[in-house]
């Protein structure tokens, strides 16, 4: 399998800047759970500044502010949990090049969140960060320095 | 897909192993432990917090695990939002809008059994109609300043009123606060309210609009560009010089005494309704009050101590020059209306 993550560079790559991109934001998905495992898991944080500041603000969809302030504040433990989880996830996928694939759909779901309710100045970031992710689902950016390539080859399918 | 879903599933069990496990045993955690929401500044190393915390602990025994609250406003929220317990026993540093404007979100206990303030607060004319005041009840005021024009004494300006801040000289040479998001910025823009007629004020911020050489989201931005020589004056506080002349020597910074009064600035402490350790909140509550916080107080965080008494024979003594406008609270509405107001004028301005 090793020998499979170093043979990728050999026959395809043409997708390692791609690859190196995927390893970026891979690494700042886990800095995001890292940080959120510590403000909300570690240290019990009461509910995160950005859903407090979303929910003072009127940006965000009516649908959604109900969700916000009906379901995720009063279990805002269980939230901040699989948040954490799916951060972790996307972050350790993109960063060894595993399923990234369904990770990307993952990743867009996220940054669709906190484009929901984060600050207009935080929104162009994250569309920049799907437009990077649907590039990483696209062509199958775990094939490039990345496990992928493995199952890839003796599995076949979309999914990889 | 399998292995997708067998991966999140691993992934989400070890998660689930590692919070079960997590250790519990932090400060914020420890219910012997007294939890203080405070500013940034305070609990600094050069702010009032760290002496603060070895005094109380030598005192009682009680340790002190400082929460930094970067805007009150949120953290107030925050709390607002907790179903059970929230992090913290208590808050500093709320000013009169904060509680105006957020407090009520929030349960507080009555601690108007240890509010020693009151006979401070008699002695002190500008500061007497705190006394009727509702919030007495739930919070305590344990400094205060006023909210004043800060320049270099060299810079020979003469200003002596809110409308000398519009000649010509001071074009681009004003640095102020965003009402939107500083508490001296609010203050100056409800200082304008209070001084004109609300046709006059609005005319009045509209040519300070164009006038000034930038609104900044927070005092220490603003208090930055007036440090490096952007701008020539300022909008902070009456003690802002007091901290140069002290700190660094340097005696070449005045306040501005204006004829209309200067408005006041008042920090409150609250206890929260569920504290875990309201007993060793209480006990802190009553320990800001002493003579020797008071001084701590007054010489770290460079407001002026509740005991006026405090101040005599040290450099805050000479600020009893100054006129200052009576303590107001403001209601909600008057504080969102001038918001809008303000706002609107940015919007068009802008």
């Amino acid at each position: 399998m090793l020998q499979a993550y170093f043979e990728s560079i050999k026959y395809v790559g043409h997708l390692l800047p791609i690859s190196l991109l995927r390893i970026f934001v891979g690494y700042f998905y886990l800095q995001q759970a890292f940080n959120d495992w510590k403000i909300h898991i570690l240290s019990n944080s009461v509910v995160s500044d950005l859903i407090v500041d979303a929910l003072s603000g009127d940006k965000m969809p009516y649908w959604y502010r109900i969700f916000l302030s009906e379901q995720v504040i009063p279990h805002w433990d269980v939230y901040a949990f699989i948040l954490v989880g799916l951060q972790l996830a996307v972050g350790i996928s993109y960063l060894i090049g595993y399923v990234v694939r369904p990770a990307s759909v993952l990743g867009i779901i996220l940054c669709l969140n906190y484009i929901a309710i984060g600050s207009s100045s935080q929104e162009l970031f994250f569309r920049l960060l799907i437009a990077c992710q649907l590039t990483f689902a696209w062509v199958g950016a775990g094939r490039c320095l990345g496990f992928d390539y493995y199952f890839y080859k003796r599995y076949r399918g979309m999914w990889w | 897909m399998r292995q997708f879903i067998l991966y999140i599933l691993a992934l989400f069990s070890i998660l689930f192993l590692l919070y079960v496990y997590r250790d519990n045993s932090g400060p914020i955690n420890d219910r012997t432990n007294l939890n203080i929401y405070a500013s940034g500044s305070f609990i600094s190393s050069w702010g009032p917090g760290p002496e603060l915390k070895n005094l109380f602990e030598a005192r009682t025994g009680i340790k002190i695990n400082y929460i930094d609250m970067s805007d009150p406003g949120m953290t107030l929220q925050k709390v607002a939002f907790s179903t059970e317990e929230a992090g913290g026993d208590m808050l500093m540093g709320l000013d009169q809008f904060d509680i105006v404007r957020f407090a009520d979100r929030v349960k507080w206990n009555d601690i108007s059994a240890i509010n020693l303030q009151i006979d401070a607060i008699k002695s002190n004319p500008y500061l007497s109609e705190m006394r009727s005041l509702d919030i007495f009840k739930n919070f305590i005021p344990y400094n205060w300043s006023a909210v004043a024009f800060v320049t270099r004494t060299d810079k020979n300006y003469q200003l002596g009123s809110l409308h000398d801040l519009l000649r010509p000289e001071l074009r681009s040479k004003v640095a102020y606060e965003d009402p939107r998001t500083s508490s001296p910025g609010l203050q100056f823009l409800l200082w304008v309210a209070r001084t004109f007629s609300e046709d006059q004020a609005v005319q009045f911020l509209k040519d300070i609009n164009t006038h000034s050489h930038s609104f900044s989201p927070s005092w220490s931005t603003a208090y930055g560009l007036f440090k490096n020589k952007s701008v020539d004056v300022v909008l902070s506080y009456i003690t802002s010089p007091i901290y140069h002349l002290v700190e660094e020597k340097d005696a070449n910074y005045h306040a501005l005494d204006f004829k209309e009064g200067l408005p006041l600035q008042v920090e409150f402490a609250g206890v929260l309704s569920n504290c875990r350790n309201c007993e060793a909140a209480n006990k802190f509550i009553q320990f800001i009050q002493s003579k020797e916080a008071q001084r701590i107080i007054m010489t770290k965080n460079y407001m002026l101590p509740m005991n006026r008494s405090l101040t005599e024979g040290t450099a805050f003594d000479t600020l009893n020059r100054y006129k200052f406008l009576h303590f107001k609270m403001y209601t909600k509405d008057e504080i969102n209306k001038w918001i809008r107001i303000w706002s609107d004028i940015r919007k068009n301005e802008g």
